[in-house]
């Protein structure tokens, strides 16, 4: 047994060697010659090219009308009788709103017809008098023979001519000065109802009581005219003059308008404010919805054709900005440039590269 | 005495050593196998800069907008408001009256003493002639009493004379101070008369901050609208630079995507205090040179930046700065000559704009320097 297991073993020893001398020979078939790579890196790159700079703000918006006039009363003191308009009626200029129970001093209008009517007759009656005393003056100097007599008989009604045209002119003045306080009396009666400035819609009416005391100056109502719309903006400090976009709507159907600027606090330096009045091109959207989620978008940077890179290109070394570039021959290059703005995809380069140059990505 | 086990595992393995040996040499290789094409190593080859020629400077960018002219308004006196005809966002023309103080009560008191020295005028010219009627019949009397009174009569006649003359001077004086009274009121209330408006000084576009109300109380001299003007542009940079600095450098602005030159227009006093005081930054001013016929092309609001070009220096040579090296001796580079051998050089440097470095001896234009990591 030990023979034959001899012979077995023995055999299984030589197929063993043909084996092992066989392998080598299939060796450079088991490794494919393409495979072999030697100390080739493949970089992911970019390439220096010439294109547009971007960066957005945006801010939150809401509808502004700003032709808005609160309507005051004024005039003598007068009591709330009752509100002709209601809030949110849309009125025309030379509509009546509120009507008032206007407290005048009647004592005093009264005193005020009686001085002028007593004045008017006095006045008539004095001129009627001097003009009768004139006459009969006069009869009198005619029929005097005596020079001296005579002379001063035509001097004294002289005087009172002069006289009479004295007392006309004070009495004029005297009677101007009532019919005056009489026209401002009645002027300010006038006021009982008060009536729209403007066309628009009432908003802000002021709550009254019934009877409630109303004195001169006191707000009564807004009226906003919606001829003009603005969008509000807030938030993103927007330029004066600068071109938005203004979305309006319903979250599933958002419409975008084009705007510009109208109104903004940059042009004034001491002014710091962050809002901004925009004048859409298209107000149709705002009218069609009340829907008030309005956003506006604008680009605070907006640098057209500079060269701009990857941000993932440059790195940061010793508070100078390094790229490594890649030339056509395979040889990388660590560069220092000078870098204008950076954004968080993009850099703009103002020196140390040109437009083409490759540069790798880190 | 080994068993014939053990003599036949050694056998094996030493078979399997054998075998493992020609597996590696690849002796058995039976194929000829292309030798592949190896590629060339990447970064093995030196980097390296030639010496050229050329101007040295660094470019600075500053941000900044296109911003229009905007303007203060306030009124020269104080007052109410009438009626207000503007609003915010506004578009005015030059000229249009924005806001108006209410002078209706001014009005009254100017009408109110015209016709006080109107009265006093004319009454008194009545008055006067009255009063020279009067003496006129005095002197009759005097005539009269001449020629058949006594020198007692005739004196009283003329003092009467006298005294009604003295009369007629005294009330005429008297009323000229009253009347020169009523015109000085007159004159003092006219001289605010009228200024009660605030025009626009150009066509724009108003706003204002706080709102703006009839019957608002508005101080003389307080500002209670702007207005920006779009056709007066400036390019206002958010950073502040001195006067040195932009008289010493080459600068110019790009705008949507243009070059266009620039003059400084420095902000005066007041405008710096007035920023500092609203707690802001300064910032610097620059008038844009439109080429003829470019207006059109820029308008308020645009972004834009203004460039720098500073420590010029021109028709220099210049190197990569990551080719200069310093040692203690001072500063060198490595030529790399035409063998491929690097050889050592001493240089003086001069400027450097961070990027390249100007070489003022020690190299030639051409020559290829090694560039290091």
């Amino acid at each position: 047994m030990w023979v034959s297991n001899r012979r077995v073993r023995r055999l299984a020893l030589v197929l063993t060697v043909l084996l092992c001398a066989a392998l080598p020979g299939r060796a450079s078939q088991l490794i494919d010659p393409e495979k072999i790579v030697a100390d080739e890196v493949r970089y992911k790159t970019d390439t220096a090219a010439r294109g547009e700079l971007i960066r957005s703000v945006s801010g939150s918006g809401s509808r502004y009308y700003p032709k808005t006039e609160t309507v005051f009363y004024r005039g003598e003191m007068a009591l709330f009788a009752e509100w002709i308009a209601s809030r949110g009626d849309t009125v025309k200029a030379g509509d009546p709103l509120i009507r008032v129970t206007v407290q005048y001093d009647a004592v005093r209008l009264q005193e005020l017809e009686l001085r002028l009517q007593r004045a008017k007759e006095d006045y008539a009656e004095g001129v009627k008098t001097r003009e009768e005393a004139i006459l009969d003056m006069q009869a009198r100097v005619d029929g005097e023979s005596d020079p001296y007599a005579r002379g001063m008989g035509q001097l004294s009604l002289r005087q009172e001519e002069l006289r009479l045209e004295a007392y006309k002119l004070e009495q004029d003045a005297s009677i101007a000065s009532i019919e005056k306080a009489l026209d401002e009396l009645n002027e300010r009666r006038s006021h009982e109802i008060v009536y729209a400035p403007i066309d628009g819609v009432v908003d802000d009416l002021a709550y009254f009581k019934d009877s409630e005391p109303i004195y001169d100056w006191t707000a009564l109502c807004t009226i906003a005219s919606e001829d003009v719309l603005f969008v509000a903006a807030s938030g993103g400090k927007f330029r004066y003059g600068q071109e938005v976009a203004v979305e309006v709507g319903p979250a599933r159907n958002r419409v975008t308008v084009t705007g510009r600027v109208v109104a903004a606090a940059d042009v004034i330096p001491s002014l710091d404010s962050d809002r901004a009045l925009i004048l859409p091109d298209d107000r149709s959207p705002f009218d069609e919805t009340k829907n008030n989620s309005i956003v506006v978008r604008g680009n605070s940077v907006d640098m057209k054709d500079v060269l701009l890179i990857s941000r993932k290109a440059v790195a940061l070394g010793g508070g100078k900005y390094i790229v490594t570039t890649l030339t056509d021959d395979g040889v990388t290059h660590k560069r220092f440039i000078l870098a204008g703005m950076i954004t968080p995809q993009e850099v703009w380069v103002l020196q140390g590269l040109q437009e083409g140059d490759t540069v790798i990505l880190d | 005495m080994s068993s014939p086990t053990d003599v036949m595992k050694r056998g094996i393995l030493c078979c399997l050593a054998a075998g493992l040996l020609l597996l590696l040499s690849g002796c058995g290789a039976r194929e000829s196998v292309q030798v592949p094409e190896l590629l060339e190593p990447v970064g093995v080859r030196t980097d390296s800069a030639v010496v050229t020629r050329g101007d040295l400077y660094a470019t600075k960018a500053y941000e900044g907008a296109l911003t229009a002219r905007g303007v203060e308004l306030s009124f020269e006196i104080d007052g109410t408001l009438a009626h207000v005809d503007i609003y915010p966002g506004k578009w005015v023309q030059q000229g249009e009256v924005l806001l108006t103080i209410d002078q209706t009560d001014l009005k009254k008191q100017l009408d109110d003493l015209t016709e006080r020295i109107s009265y006093l005028d004319e009454h008194g010219a009545i008055e006067d002639e009255i009063a020279r009627l009067e003496i006129e019949k005095l002197r009759l009397t005097l005539e009269w009493v001449s020629a058949q009174g006594s020198q007692q009569q005739i004196d009283l006649a003329a003092l009467d004379v006298e005294q009604a003359e003295l009369d007629l001077l005294s009330a005429q004086q008297n009323r000229a101070i009253d009347r020169s009274a009523l015109q000085r009121e007159y004159d003092e209330l006219a001289v605010d008369y009228g200024k009660n408006t605030i025009t626009a000084p150009f066509s724009g576009h108003v706003f204002y901050e706080n709102a703006l109300l009839e019957g608002s109380y508005v101080r003389a001299y307080q500002p209670v609208v702007y207005m920006a003007d779009p056709a007066d542009l400036s390019l206002i940079v958010t950073q502040y630079l001195t006067d040195r600095e932009i008289a010493n450098n080459k600068v110019y602005a790009l705008i949507d995507g243009q070059r266009y030159d620039v003059v400084y227009d420095p902000l005066t006093r007041d405008e710096m205090t007035a920023l500092i005081l609203s707690g802001q930054s300064l910032t610097s001013r620059f008038r844009v040179v439109m080429p003829e016929g470019g207006e059109e092309a820029v308008h308020a609001g645009q972004y834009g930046v203004l460039c720098m070009e500073t420590g010029l220096v021109e028709d220099v040579l210049m190197i990569p700065s990551g080719a200069v090296l310093a040692s203690g001796s001072g500063k060198y580079v490595y030529v790399i000559g035409e063998d491929g051998e690097r050889v050592r050089r001493d240089v003086q440097t001069g400027r450097s704009n961070g990027i390249d470095t100007v070489i003022v001896e020690g190299l030639e234009e051409g020559e290829t320097v090694y560039v290091g990591e």
